[in-house]
């Protein structure tokens, strides 16, 4: 049934210039309305239609007409005669006017026939295309015989490609030619210059297919159309896979909308003629052109070519068919967001998009290239698009987005973004887009960038060759970021990480905190990220911050601190650096969620680079832990060894320096007299200043490197040349490769002499050199100080001197190089008067300039092999004899070091504390794993547990009056080893934390030690970890490894291990990460039953909440008399080698045993003793010290009895389970009975104790064989027996924190309900 | 205890004399709005709050949770110093006068200072899931 609906003209729409859609016709056929055409008050004009569509508006729906309306009209080809900027769209004209048009459900029969338009979009166009584009989505043959004409009974349809009556007779001939095949690829319509005849040219439009052809013997015969025909019809196999290429130029070009349409189809071409065309000057292709004779033939049923169909995506750059929805389309068309992060790039300027590619459209993409560019940092498909390419529309947008009319101006920044790799292309629009306010009428006069451009010709011909083909598709791309934004992103990546925890252990989190703020205060949480996991390039200026003093990365956004190990020497503040691996650390401190689980976001941040610059490791940056940051030191060792350089030649000298000198000195300084043999020119200096010089031997390099290189830029090379006498009787010669501060290579002859004399042998004959202390202030080097006894007086170092880096090279490795043929490597040939090659000259400079990072120095010593060898050997004895030793485990009991006394006046923190002694001992270097550190502050003292308190430790008493004293922990081959000391904030080494391997230089190894260490004759008993360490307590038993960080102390990190672990997670007790054995740490432990011990137990610590119901056994002891506890007031004399607790939870009892800190907290001996203590025992204070305060805690008055009795052993004979029924016997090993007030006194103690308050016991179950170890050799001598019960052996002892307890159930019921539900 | 029980008869004798005298139920002072199960006449409840203000003639305290007040007539209560800013816990019965405020007849009172609110509030919180846990599986 015919529609009875509105015919509408194109001049209609285009005066109205209104978006507009009609498809009523699409919803109900049948439905016929006689309704007037009425158009809805039109919604203000559109001017957004040719510009981007504003990403925040939503669009919205075509307005719909509310009738069916037809559009009446022709189809053609495309003209040149319209305003459209693609030049090859269809034309639908009908009486009134002409537009471009898109139509889908195409059919070539179509093409000049008129036609009903049923549904139909319209976008007005202002200035182009005839002022709209029509969009057919459904339409019908007005005329009953083109319907006829298409539902003929041939299978066939044949349409010439250029109408009219041909002109050239001669082609007639020439077009016999016909392939056949599906269409792969089409470019788009370019334009040829062409000269005919002698003067007259003309530029030749056209466009290039390729066609996959068969090459089997049916294909090829005349008969070739029936095959066409059968192939329609989908009967013969055919394997199209020789392409070739037809172009279609002249009056044919306006044919390419219908074949880009009929891209991936069979079709026929017949009627062409074959041509070689040149491409370039040397290539050529063999191609079928277009001529007046040729025709288009169809199979009816259109049959699509089968592996145009398939893709799989590797992303790879592969050419392929993409089809989506149109999300947005940017910068003039040229990127197309399609999907969730797919981008089709249509940056070729020649591929054009037909109009309807709208917001909203599904597209085809064909032939585009698939690249997943694998960014890090986001997941992305780009589709690129070269000449190959070709976009229809499957589907038009029922949105009012405007069409993108490209302009065809070819700017030089098209140009330089064709010349980019896909993946690159869209990040240089999207920088492009960002800045395009700024390049907005610059672009198109000034000359960004050029590139090269082969023209449409040669790339779709030699697509994979010079096309995009040859290039790779996926640049190496990193994103760049400023500083500050990289900064927020660290964050980000902080605050994620940092959530992720929170919700994996949530009560653990935030409980371990809470326990862990008591005991180190507030310890930072350190994540390390890698560069692979961020994927982010950082550019910057490398800069010591005025105010750190630190070395940190710079742009104009922002600053981080960087630590880098291998900062090469040649650095400068001028240069810009790619950062492109590091690691990035971050440090802060643990975040706190509360019950809501709201995230403390009030924390800094301190973030961190470690960087790598180059492979070149000749320093290592550090920062000195100094109070006062205003100057650095650097310790020095110089050795023996002038060196002396005569006149600094040019290279054009170089050559006279004769190798025979360089051997025959070797022959003098194994015994003759050599002194007539040194060349003249060493004292002869004509240059315009005495250019020779002294070269120490900074030893201590790594550090100077780093510190001295950032303020040796300015220095002039202006040494002085310090007369040394040459008594020595060693000299050396050798060859100097010097680079002068322009960064020329001058070569000279010279000599290390050696000044042996001057140095004394150590005892074990090990040469030993000047040990010396440059303090080098914030702005300059100021001076050197002698620090060792040995030596000459002070050095002083003017403000223009530069210190100089320097290597060696040997005579070996120059000779061995097979560059060096033409020089004679046999021996003879070193006793000629032979020239040093000048080749060889070179060679050395190279390798002083070259690649090679060991030859960075300033100054090269080129020495022959057995020199070379003399030398490394004297240097390697200097090093035994001098250099800071980094100690190894074994090495801190009794290395001969040179005993170091800080005098008091020294320590900056000294006169606060004058009855300190002043710490002594040895400087040392130490080399280890920072296990943990933390603070020792006035709370630890404070803190109710058995810790070690800042009194425990050796001069600590000083330190804890400074503000920050640090005490860290660090693993020397398997021993432990602390280091005390204050760690400034501004001298607080980058990235310095636990997981860091650092080399502590200078630290001072105390000579003596607190003989703390447990007495209780223990070492057989078989309790697991007991003898190695007590926990918290801290006491390493294994030796006296305390060291002392000073103000000269300096640490270097050498490494920071790469782990992402939340910090006090599995390192707040080094214990456990020492020793694995152990599973857990004894914070994580959660509380159990002592009745649930022994099925939970195996070995593991466990924690109970407990009261002591009663004492078993308790030995008392009298400390030995002990130096530190005459200065400490806090030192007392108890030592409580044994004792056995009966402890109670309520659910049942066990012995617990326990001795020394663990032992006297549960006996409550740190706390006052009641007054009503003393009424009971029956004395009275009046012998009590003058100091009462002293005196006041139990312990004081366990001390004053033990001092008479050394020795108090208490039994009990009565209950272990009532406590009010003790049975105490008190028994002492003097010979003086004793008093019973003091029996009185110690009875009171331990009722006191067993009436006490809640413990937090965290202890270990002992095995059956140690308590009977114990029983034989404690008990059945006091002939006392133990009941049958669990014995454990207490770990850790605290008060219960009932709050944190608390909590902390409350945590762990919620996590329970809520894992439940 | 005796004498408690003999305060709390003569206090409730008025609306429940043939029932005993119930235990005070866990209460949080924002829990206390009108719309409330709790907020009933003569509901036993246990409050706890910092004291705010006290006025002696009347032996009237109010004490206040968060934004949440309540007044306390403690007219029966001996051996119990006020002092503002102090945290107290008190056992009652819940008195609702015609213009809609309530009061607490107060028969036991007592500092609390120390407490964590936050965590008292958990644990009632977890105490009543507990307790509608148990009759759940109980009634089952």
């Amino acid at each position: 049934m015919e529609e009875t609906a509105v015919v509408l003209t194109i001049k209609e729409l285009v005066l109205r210039f209104q978006p507009l859609t009609a498809t009523s016709s699409l919803k109900s056929k049948t439905k016929s309305t006689n309704q007037k055409p009425q158009f809805q008050t039109p919604p203000p004009p559109s001017t957004s239609t040719s510009t981007n569509p504003n990403p925040n508006s939503k669009p919205k729906i075509l307005t719909p007409l509310n009738h069916s309306a037809t559009l009446l009209g022709t189809l053609t080809l495309p003209t040149e005669t319209l305003s459209c900027p693609n030049r090859n769209c269809f034309r639908f004209s009908d009486d009134s006017s002409t537009i471009c048009c898109d139509i889908l459900d195409f059919n070539v029969n179509i093409i000049g026939k008129r036609i009903r338009v049923l549904a139909w979009n319209f976008v007005p166009l202002k200035h182009f295309c005839g002022g709209g584009f029509l969009e057919i989505i459904k339409w019908s043959f007005v005329d009953s015989t083109s319907s006829v004409l298409f539902r003929s009974s041939s299978s066939l349809d044949s349409f010439p490609l250029v109408s009219g009556s041909p002109s050239n007779k001669e082609d007639q001939l020439k077009a016999r030619y016909s392939v056949m095949g599906p269409i792969e690829s089409i470019s788009p319509v370019f334009i040829v210059p062409c000269s005919i005849g002698d003067s007259k040219s003309q530029n030749l439009r056209g466009f290039i297919v390729r066609i996959m052809v068969c090459q089997c013997k049916l294909c090829n015969s005349t008969e070739s159309i029936m095959f066409l025909h059968r192939l329609g019809q989908g009967n013969d196999p055919h394997s199209f896979i020789e392409p070739f290429f037809v172009y279609f130029c002249g009056a044919s070009w306006c044919w390419h909308p219908v074949i880009t349409k009929l891209v991936g189809n069979a079709i026929m071409l017949s009627g062409l003629k074959k041509k070689l065309v040149f491409i370039g000057k040397e290539e050529s292709q063999l191609m079928f052109v277009t001529t007046e004779y040729s025709i288009l033939h169809l199979p009816r049923v259109l049959k699509k070519w089968l592996p145009f169909s398939r893709n799989v995506i590797g992303g790879n750059g592969e050419c392929g068919v993409y089809t989506g929805v149109v999300k947005g389309v940017y910068m003039q068309g040229m990127v197309v967001e399609l999907d969730k992060e797919v981008w089709l790039l249509l940056t070729d300027q020649l591929v054009t998009a037909p109009h309807s590619l709208r917001e909203g459209a599904i597209i085809l993409a064909m032939n585009v290239h698939f690249v997943n560019p694998k960014f890090s940092w986001t997941k992305i498909l780009i589709l690129g698009a070269c000449f190959k390419s070709s976009i229809t529309v499957a589907s038009f947008s029922p949105l009012e987005t405007g069409c993108h009319i490209v302009s065809q101006s070819q700017s030089q920044l098209g140009k330089f973004i064709d010349s980019l790799t896909f993946s690159a292309r869209l990040w240089t629009l999207l920088v492009v887009s960002c800045f395009r306010k700024k390049f907005a009428g610059i672009l198109s006069e000034k000359e960004i960038l050029g590139s090269k451009h082969f023209g449409v010709l040669t790339e779709f011909c030699r697509h994979d060759s010079c096309g995009c083909g040859s290039k790779p598709y996926r640049g190496n791309l990193k994103l760049v970021a400023p500083i500050s934004i990289f900064l927020g992103h660290c964050e980000n990546m902080w605050m994620r990480t940092a959530l992720k925890n929170c919700h994996t252990s949530h009560d653990k989190y935030h409980f371990n905190f809470l326990s862990h703020e008591r005991r180190f205060n507030c310890r930072p949480l350190r994540m390390i990220f890698s560069s692979e996991d961020i994927g982010i390039l950082l550019l910057g200026n490398l800069e010591i911050s005025p105010s750190s003093g630190r070395l940190q990365l710079v742009d104009a956004t922002g600053s981080m601190d960087v630590l880098i190990p291998d900062l090469p020497s040649t650095w400068k503040t001028s240069s810009i650096y790619e950062v492109v691996k590091y690691s990035v650390i971050m440090e802060g401190p643990p975040k706190v969620m509360d019950c809501l689980g709201l995230l403390n976001r009030t924390s800094k941040w301190k973030i961190s680079l470690n960087l790598d610059l180059t492979q070149i490791s000749c320093a290592t940056a550090g920062d000195p832990v100094i109070p006062n940051r205003d100057t650095v030191f650097v310790e020095a060792i110089v050795l023996p060894w002038d060196l002396s350089i005569a006149g600094i030649d040019p290279i054009a000298h170089s050559g006279e320096i004769s190798r025979n000198w360089l051997n025959e000195t070797l022959g003098h300084y194994i015994g003759k007299n050599y002194q007539e043999h040194l060349p003249n020119k060493r004292c002869k200096i004509d240059c315009t200043s005495s250019q020779d010089f002294v070269l120490d031997l900074v030893d201590d390099h790594s550090y100077v490197g780093s510190e001295l290189s950032t303020c040796s830029g300015s220095l002039r090379e202006s040494t002085e040349w310090k007369c040394r006498e040459l008594s020595s009787t060693h000299e050396i010669p050798c060859l100097a490769i010097v680079r002068n501060a322009k960064g020329h290579n001058l070569v000279s002859s010279g000599k290390l002499c050696c000044t042996k004399c001057k140095v004394k042998i150590g005892a074990d004959h090990k040469p030993i050199g000047r040990k010396i202390l440059v303090e080098f202030s914030a702005d300059i080097l100021s001076k050197y100080q002698d620090c060792n006894s040995i030596g000459s007086g002070k050095i002083d170092i003017s403000s223009e001197m530069h210190l100089w880096s320097l290597s060696f090279s040997s005579d070996d490795i120059v000779t061995n190089d097979k560059s060096l043929d033409d020089a004679p490597r046999n021996d003879s040939s070193f006793s000629n008067e032979e020239v040093l090659m000048r080749d060889q000259v070179e060679l050395l400079l190279k390798r002083s300039t070259g690649n090679s990072p060991e030859c960075f120095s300033d100054v090269l010593l080129h020495l022959s092999a057995d020199m070379m060898h003399l030398l490394a050997l004297e240097l390697s004895k200097m090093k035994e004899g001098f250099m800071p030793v980094v100690m190894s485990g074994d090495a801190f009991n009794g290395s001969p070091h040179i005993l170091t006394k800080i005098s008091a006046s020294n320590m900056p923190f000294a006169s606060s504390c004058s009855s300190c002694l002043s710490p002594e001992g040895n400087l040392v270097s130490v080399l280890g794993n920072v296990v943990t550190f933390h603070r020792l502050d006035s709370n630890l003292a404070n803190a109710h547990s058995s810790c070690d308190t800042v009194s425990d430790i050796p001069h600590m008493g000083c330190f804890q009056r400074i503000p920050s004293s640090y005490c860290i922990h660090v693993l020397v081959g398997k021993q432990m080893v602390r280091i005390f000391g204050s760690l400034r904030k501004h001298a607080y080494a980058v990235g310095f934390g636990a997981g860091v391997n650092a080399t502590f230089h200078r630290v001072l190894k105390l000579s003596y030690w607190s003989e703390k260490s447990v007495e209780c004759g223990m070492k057989q008993c078989r309790v697991p970890e007991i003898s190695i360490f007590t926990i918290y307590g801290q006491e390493v038993q294994l030796g006296s490894n305390r060291l002392m960080l000073t103000p000269v102390s300096f640490i270097v990190i050498n490494s920071i291990s790469v782990a992402n672990e939340v910090y006090h997670e599995n390192s707040s007790d080094f214990w456990f990460d020492l020793y694995k054995s152990s599973a857990a740490s004894l914070d994580k432990l959660s509380s159990v039953m002592i009745s649930e011990f022994i099925k939970c137990t195996e070995g593991k610590p466990v924690k109970f909440n407990c009261r002591v119901v009663a004492v078993h056994v308790l030995i008392l002891e009298n400390r030995k008399y002990d130096l530190l506890s005459k200065v400490q007031s806090r030192q007392h004399f108890v030592d409580i080698p044994l004792a056995a607790f009966v402890l109670d939870d309520g659910s049942s009892s066990c012995y617990c045993w326990a001795n020394a800190e663990r032992a006297a907290t549960l006996l409550r001996l740190h706390e006052e003793l009641p007054m009503r203590a003393f009424e009971s025992s029956g004395c009275t204070l009046k012998w009590v010290g003058t100091d009462k305060s002293s005196w006041k805690t139990t312990m004081g008055h366990l001390a004053r009895i033990l001092k008479k009795h050394k020795r108090i052993i208490v039994k009990n004979h009565g209950s272990m389970v009532d406590s009010s029924y003790q049975d105490l016997t008190v028994s002492v090993s003097s010979d003086d009975d004793i008093s019973s007030s003091d029996e009185n006194l110690v009875k009171f103690i331990i009722f006191h104790a067993c009436f006490g308050t809640f413990w937090t016991v965290t202890a270990s179950a002992m095995e059956l064989n140690a308590v009977n170890q114990f029983e034989k050799e404690h008990l059945m001598q006091m002939e006392m027996t133990l009941q049958s019960m669990q014995n454990v052996w207490a770990m850790e002892v605290c008060y219960t924190d009932t709050l944190t307890e608390a909590w902390k159930m409350v945590q762990e019921q919620l996590t329970v309900r809520s894992s439940y539900h | 205890m005796i004498k408690l029980k003999k305060i709390g008869f003569g206090l409730c004798g008025s609306w429940m004399a043939a029932t005993a005298i119930k235990s005070g139920e866990l209460v949080t002072l924002e829990e206390l709005n009108p719309s409330s199960p709790f907020f009933k006449q003569g509901a036993s409840l246990r409050v706890t709050g910092k004291l705010q203000e006290y006025t002696v003639e009347t032996a009237i305290a109010v004490v206040a949770d968060g934004n949440a007040t309540l007044k306390i007539d403690t007219q029966h209560l001996r051996d119990i110093s006020f002092r503002i800013g102090s945290i107290y816990q008190f056992i009652g019965e819940l008195l609702i006068q015609p213009d809609n405020e309530a009061i607490l007849q107060a028969r036991v009172g007592r500092i609390v200072d120390g407490i964590d609110l936050r965590l008292y509030h958990q644990s009632l919180q977890l105490l009543r899931q507990f307790q509608a846990d148990h009759l759940n599986n109980s009634t089952s």
